[in-house]
């Protein structure tokens, strides 16, 4: 890792003549999983090299609810739409003795979420090994490790094209709407696109994304960082021709996507590695990746379990299981079991300002904003454990 | 307003201001000011407002027409349009609902911006505001035994998306044969019974009118020839307004069309396409004969609710469910079932419309003295989309909507097809809206 | 009568001014003795503005204002002079009778009547002639902005007695009162009426209660309040010391700011902003917020700059001193370092922003939806800032050089515009025009800052009355330098006080009352005094012809300017 630091820094130097502080900033318009869609482009469901057999089919409430204990006429009760109140309501107890699966998964069999067998994916090569991960990027980079990806990459709604899969479009509508605003700040002292000290941040915005007349997110707008550790990092990186990446695997901290405030609100990744490009219109768009509790990616799921098994079909104990099959990092010291899995995250962002906590300056450096966190996050990261 | 314009004693009581005194039949003459004579029959036919809804909007790729302007195509979701109500039909599309930084409550927001101009800050609220379709209540409702009627033909629908203010939506009746009571039953007194009295509002309108004209040969005097003109314009100007008060002082025409129709019989209570489609055809008729019974001038029809919950026979998850769950079709690009599904809903508009359609009434039909919005709550319903929500203008409104039309924006705020409405329905209004939603623009391509 | 006789000697003791163009103009001095004391001499429709600020200041803020109003006129420059030619058309009338019965139903709400009546009726549930000619007497008289007729208040009250009656409701009756009241022309227009003073310069002097509206509308445009009124009755208003008691009063009121407001947003013809539009593939940060706070900015900041600060008027085209919103700061690019809603905000020195003309209201009102216009703007700047009308352009110009396959060459609007300089028929205005405008092309059609035009550096240097200037803080300076800038607003302020332009025989008053400006520092407030002290400004003349609105005039909504914009 040194070494490669070191020569990507030899290889810029000639071109760093300009040797003053820049500063660079702004807010996320996409994050959503980096998934690659191996099917026909605009295809969604239909099958391709990611997953030969197509979108995992969803098990059917039928088989779902069956437990030792619900009669069949029960079943077929809930089975007519007219009684669908009903069906919401008892979906979630399917425990061998009436408890709610959602909350504890292994009460329940897994009845199987078909993995991606595709050989690409995108994200990185976080342990630096080729011959863990088993997937290259569509570029050709070998031992990218995102198990994530292959857990949950043949559900419907997440695939689809980059900014194109169901999922992506509605997650990424509620952050647009508001729901949460994620900051980025750049700094250096070089060539800014030439710059092998860069300064990166990740922060949490207290304002609202604004929306321009075309409905995407405007351009230029301030927002205000949030003080609040738990979504907010600075990781050192460097710029190769306008390309943005970490220089050493570093714990990176930043607000998760979500549909609504009671799903965990930390992405926390170890051994995170970050790769943007920076666009000729002054955008950034790019890749941020590392091992992720596994435990939060399903309560995320979980905590919407109606919406997921309701809406998406998808039986949340097997999605339990799936995470906890290709969990790849980080083992727990007494069972042996990984805590952790790999992943990535697809990140677009537009040109904006990006002021203290107070509104009164412009953050040029990026620094630690610790102050207390604010309520409304309080009670976002109030979700149980399960 | 629940006093009828058929029982002359009785309106003259409370109209006036909601009091116990009865209004003794030789005053009215001070009222009409030595105008008494003017009372004869043919005053013009109202303007009738209608507000249709139906839940989860259209498939995105189904029902944009791709002409923009006149003679535009019909997509397949608007079929229902083919057959001439087309020309009576002005379909918007590009039209957006500006946040400001509010939330987006999926499947309220953009319906309640569409009926209030704001995007309300709690969910299933309206911020207290009034739905714009009172406002029209209040400009044309008068003078009718309903000030508006609410129905839906979806079981337990019952509130519906018309509020006066302070959230408190109005009662939808969701059985056919309980709209049947509430039109037909007890208090219902058939407009052709030739027991007609003039409307006292009108007449106390007529009064003020007259004060003020009494001041103008003062006036005239006092001003020279340079203002004269202008201040001869200002009484004509009120001249045609009283004008247009002895027009609604004249008896008016037999309600020609009003035929009181059978008490329909109710199917169990259920949220399948059958029950829903059965009640949508008796409730049409029913609305259709309020209007031209003259019991009523405002309608707000839910079809559906906003996260629609009707369903096909046999079917597990309900439309709403469907729309979320169901993925999209490769080959055909959009959700086959959640699409069959709109098609219905709207499909139940296009019904509504046709029943006014086939109404014939002085030079046309029922629905050429009517406006119609059809609206819907999202643009996408699998993604809650608040963007391109489908919303269509049908009716001549008595001359003064020039439908026909395909009217496609970049992104305006949807409030300027509220506003339009407005207008055409004739309340006098000149803006709509808050925030980035404000709006003083009505579409004017529409305007005849 | 004698002492308002007394009083008018005393007001021209104090003017010299005003005699000094006294013999004149003869002609206007026949027309203006013709107007006998009591004869109407202008009819001025309210303004929306207006209905509504005096509508608030009668029954109360709350009360909601809701209908359409006619389009307003805008003549020489300003829609305060098009409202003394403005009428009142059918459509029109509908909407003031609903706005009216509207009002009247809030201000007579059960709610409400604690505050509104000065009398308890005896009864709430039937006729009170006593109560309801008290009521109707009050309010009346700051409707009509002058007491009531005995004959105009007794159908009123007999109209609340009848509907009282056959309601058995007392407010119900009063209702219709208030209905009536504010239908009536005496309300909607600003009626003027000659007073019995002697002519001033050639002009008619208007009586009290006129002079009362024109100080209360021109200094808070708003209907004149009880002391101002009762300054009328007496005949205090006539006399100059009472005058000036008023004019103290006024201008040392915070409202003075809302009178200010109300003059720049019609200068500066701001009401564009009801109709603007923009292309949002081009402009997306575009939106009806940014447009409402853009205008408010501009108020903003020349109520700061002259009213506030009490600054010279000619920084409004070099200040850097604004106001920003979260919006505007998108749209100038710029940090938006505040939590409040509106802050104040400095732009840096090397923004190339400076100035009225540097922000979004001109930049973008006198735009095209999708591109920006140099001639558009140069027209605006001409007529706004400097009284200078642009005739339209001939009917048969041949617009080939700069639209079609020629325009698709030439890659900025200067290169394109250059081809009128070929023309002389075009260029004998477009040289006045375009070089203003072309000083401000690194602005786009929203107001966005640029510095290429379809890959081509723009360039912003310019050339007017022979001086050589580069850009909008260029240009800034040589507007500031300009006397004919402070003489323009001048004339507007005098012009939109009296409701008729100054120009002919009022030509010298303006040009005196110039030089007081340009002595004074080119303060407004102290301006203002002056200007409401001077006797010419309560003076009406006579159009020989009916005023209607007519091809003469333009309708608000429209652009000021007719010329067509050749880069289309």
């Amino acid at each position: 890792m040194r070494t490669l630091a070191l020569a990507a820094m030899a290889v810029i130097l000639p071109t760093a003549a300009t040797a003053e502080p820049w500063s660079r900033a702004y807010v996320v318009d996409w994050m959503e999983p980096a998934f690659f869609h191996g099917g026909p482009k605009d295809e969604n469901p239909a099958p391709g090299t990611d997953c030969p057999k197509g979108t995992a089919p969803p098990h059917g409430w039928k088989k779902v609810l069956k437990t030792r204990w619900r009669k069949d006429a029960d079943i077929a009760y809930y089975m007519d739409a007219e009684n669908r109140p009903d069906l919401q309501r008892v979906l979630r107890f399917r425990g061998p003795n009436y408890e709610n699966v959602w909350e504890q998964p292994t009460l329940a069999p897994d009845l199987g979420l078909p993995p991606v067998t595709g050989k690409i994916a995108y994200g990185f090569n976080l342990d630096d090994n080729v011959k863990t991960g088993g997937f290259s990027t569509p570029e050709g980079v070998p031992g990218i490790d995102n198990g994530y990806y292959r857990a949950g990459g043949c559900w419907a709604s997440y695939r689809g094209q980059p900014y194109k899969s169901q999922r992506g479009v509605g997650i990424n509508g509620y952050m647009r709407d508001g729901l949460y605003t994620v900051l980025i700040v750049m700094s250096g002292n070089k060539d800014p696109m030439n710059d092998d000290d860069v300064t990166f941040a990740f922060y949490q915005a207290q304002e609202r994304i604004m929306k321009d007349a075309l409905g995407q997110v405007a351009r230029d707008v301030s927002f205000s960082v949030r003080p609040d550790l738990r979504t907010q990092s600075i990781v050192k990186a460097k710029i190769v021709d306008g390309v943005v990446e970490t220089r050493a695997p570093a714990e990176i901290r930043f607000r998760d996507e979500a549909w609504n405030l009671r799903m965990p609100d930390q992405v926390q990744l170890i051994g995170g590695r970050l790769r943007f490009q920076m666009k000729p219109e002054g955008g950034l768009e790019g890749y941020v990746g590392g091992y992720r509790d596994w435990k939060v990616i399903y309560r995320k799921q979980a905590v919407n379990g109606r919406d997921g098994e309701m809406n998406q079909g998808i039986d949340m104990p097997s999605f339990y299981y799936a995470l906890e099959r290709h969990a790849d990092a980080d083992p727990d010291p007494k069972t042996g079991k990984n805590r952790r899995i790999s992943m990535a995250y697809r990140l677009r962002a537009v040109p904006a300002f990006v002021l203290t906590p107070d509104s009164k300056e412009v953050v040029s450096v990026p620094r630690v904003f610790d102050g207390k966190p604010a309520s409304q996050l309080a009670a976002a990261t109030a979700t149980p454990a399960q | 307003m629940r006093s009828s314009r058929f029982n002359r004693r009785s309106i003259l009581r409370g109209v006036l201001g909601g009091a116990t005194v009865g209004m003794g039949l030789p005053l009215l003459d001070l009222f009409l000011d030595g105008n008494g004579a003017a009372l004869a029959s043919g005053a013009p036919l109202p303007t009738r407002f209608a507000s249709f809804f139906w839940g989860l909007g259209l498939t995105p790729t189904r029902w944009e027409p791709k002409k923009v302007g006149f003679d535009y195509d019909i997509p397949p979701q608007l079929a229902f349009l083919e057959g001439g109500l087309n020309k009576k039909t002005s379909v918007f599309t590009g039209f957006t609902v500006g946040l400001d930084g509010r939330p987006s409550h999926p499947h309220w927001t953009g319906m309640a911006a569409i009926m209030t101009g704001q995007c309300p800050v709690k969910d299933k609220s309206f911020d207290r505001l009034n739905s714009f379709d009172t406002v029209i209540s209040d400009a044309v409702g008068g003078g009718t035994r309903f000030r508006s009627i609410e129905a839906t033909p979806f079981r337990g629908a019952t509130s519906s998306y018309s509020s006066r203010g302070e959230d408190a939506f109005k009662m939808a009746d969701d059985s056919p044969l309980a709209l049947y009571t509430r039109l037909f039953g007890q208090g219902f007194h058939d407009p052709n019974s030739g027991d007609w009295a003039p409307d006292p509002r009108v007449l106390v309108k007529k009064s003020v009118l007259s004060t003020v004209k009494e001041q103008r040969d003062v006036l005239w005097q006092q001003t020279g020839a340079s203002d004269r003109a202008r201040l001869e314009q200002y009484y004509t100007s009120v001249r045609e307004l009283e004008q247009k008060l002895d027009a609604e002082l004249r008896q008016p025409a037999p309600a020609q069309a009003c035929r009181v129709p059978e008490a329909p019989v109710d199917l169990p209570r259920k949220g399948d396409v059958p029950t829903v489609a059965y009640n949508n055809k008796h409730m049409c008729e029913l609305i259709a004969m309020a209007l031209a019974c003259n019991q009523t001038n405002v309608v707000n029809y839910v079809f559906t609710p906003a996260t629609s919950e009707m369903y096909r026979p046999g079917d597990t998850p309900v439309y709403h469910a469907h729309t979320h769950e169901e993925p999209i079709d490769g080959k055909l690009g959009y959700q086959p079932i959640s699409s069959e599904l709109a098609d219905i809903s709207v499909g139940g508009f296009g019904h509504f419309l046709k029943t006014l359609d086939n109404i014939k009434e002085g030079d046309g039909t029922l629905l050429d003295h009517a406006l119609v919005l059809g609206y819907s709550d999202t643009g996408w319903a699998k993604i809650h989309s608040i963007d391109n929500i489908p919303m269509l203008l049908v009716g001549g409104a008595n001359g003064r909507h020039k439908g026909g039309q395909h009217i496609k924006v970049g992104a305006d705020p949807v409030t300027r097809v509220s506003l339009t409405a407005q207008q055409l329905a004739g309340v006098p209004v000149g803006s709509f809206g808050t925030g980035s939603m404000a709006t003083s623009k009505p579409i004017t391509e529409v305007m005849a | 009568m004698s002492m308002r006789a007394l009083a008018l000697c005393g007001v021209f003791a104090v003017a010299p001014l005003a005699l000094a163009g006294c013999a004149s103009d003869t002609s206007l001095q026949a027309n203006a003795s013709a107007a006998k004391p009591g004869e109407v001499v202008g009819m001025r429709r309210l303004t929306a503005a207006q209905y509504r600020q005096s509508v608030a200041d009668i029954f109360g803020a709350d009360i909601k204002v809701q209908g359409r109003f006619e389009p307003e006129v805008r003549r020489e420059g300003l829609l305060a002079v098009g409202a003394a030619g403005a009428a009142v058309s059918a459509a029109g009338m509908e909407q003031y009778y609903a706005m009216a019965a509207s009002i009247a139903e809030q201000a007579t709400a059960e709610g409400r009547r604690a505050k509104l009546m000065p009398c308890q009726p005896a009864s709430a549930k039937a006729a009170d002639d006593v109560c309801a000619t008290q009521t109707l007497q009050k309010y009346g008289r700051l409707l009509y902005r002058r007491p009531l007729l005995p004959n105009e208040l007794a159908a009123r009250v007999k109209l609340a007695h009848a509907v009282s009656t056959q309601s058995g409701d007392f407010y119900a009756g009063l209702r219709e009162g208030f209905t009536s009241l504010l239908t009536a022309p005496d309300f909607l227009f600003r009626i003027e009426r000659a007073g019995s003073g002697r002519p001033v310069d050639g002009a008619m002097p208007v009586d009290a209660y006129a002079r009362a509206s024109r100080l209360s509308y021109m200094l808070w445009n708003t209907t004149p309040d009880d002391q101002l009124l009762r300054a009328a009755e007496t005949g205090d208003l006539l006399t100059p010391a009472g005058l000036q008691a008023q004019i103290d009063r006024l201008t040392a009121s915070p409202r003075l700011e809302e009178g200010v407001e109300a003059f720049f947003d019609d200068m500066l013809q701001l009401e564009l902003f009801d109709h603007q539009s923009k292309d949002p593939a081009h402009f997306p940060k575009y939106s009806q917020v940014v447009a409402t706070q853009a205008r408010e900015q501009t108020l903003r900041t020349v109520v700061d700059l002259l009213v506030r600060r009490n600054g010279d008027y000619r920084d409004i085209f070099t200040s850097r001193d604004t106001f920003m919103t979260r919006g505007l700061a998108m749209v100038y690019k710029v940090p938006y370092a505040s939590k409040a809603d509106w802050a104040p905000y400095t732009f840096p020195a090397g923004s190339g922003r400076s100035g009225l003309l540097t922000q979004i209201s001109f930049l973008s009102l006198f735009s095209h939806p999708a591109r920006s216009s140099p001639t558009k703007r140069g027209v605006a700047l001409n007529e706004i800032f400097l009284c200078e009308v642009t005739p339209a352009p001939p009917g048969d110009v041949d617009f080939s050089q700069v639209n079609g396959d020629a325009a698709t060459v030439k890659k900025t609007v200067r290169l394109r515009l250059e081809a009128h300089a070929t023309d002389e028929t075009c260029a004998s205005c477009h040289s006045m025009v375009d070089p203003p405008g072309l000083a401000l092309e690194r602005f786009d059609s929203l107001g966005e800052y640029r510095e290429f035009e379809n890959g081509e550096r723009i360039d912003v240097k310019a050339e007017m009355d022979g001086q050589i200037f580069e850009g909008a803080a260029g240009l800034g300076m040589l507007l500031h330098e300009n006397p004919r800038a402070p003489a323009c607003l001048v004339r507007n302020l005098f012009a939109s006080g009296a409701g008729r332009p100054a120009v002919g025989p009022d030509k010298p008053t303006a040009q005196a009352l110039a030089k007081t400006f340009t002595e004074g520092g080119y303060r407004l407030p102290a301006f203002l005094k002056q200007l409401a002290a001077n006797p010419a400004l309560y003076t009406a003349r006579l159009a020989p012809a009916p005023a209607l609105p007519g091809a003469t005039t333009k309708v608000a909504a429209r652009s000021p300017s007719s010329l067509k914009e050749t880069g289309r």
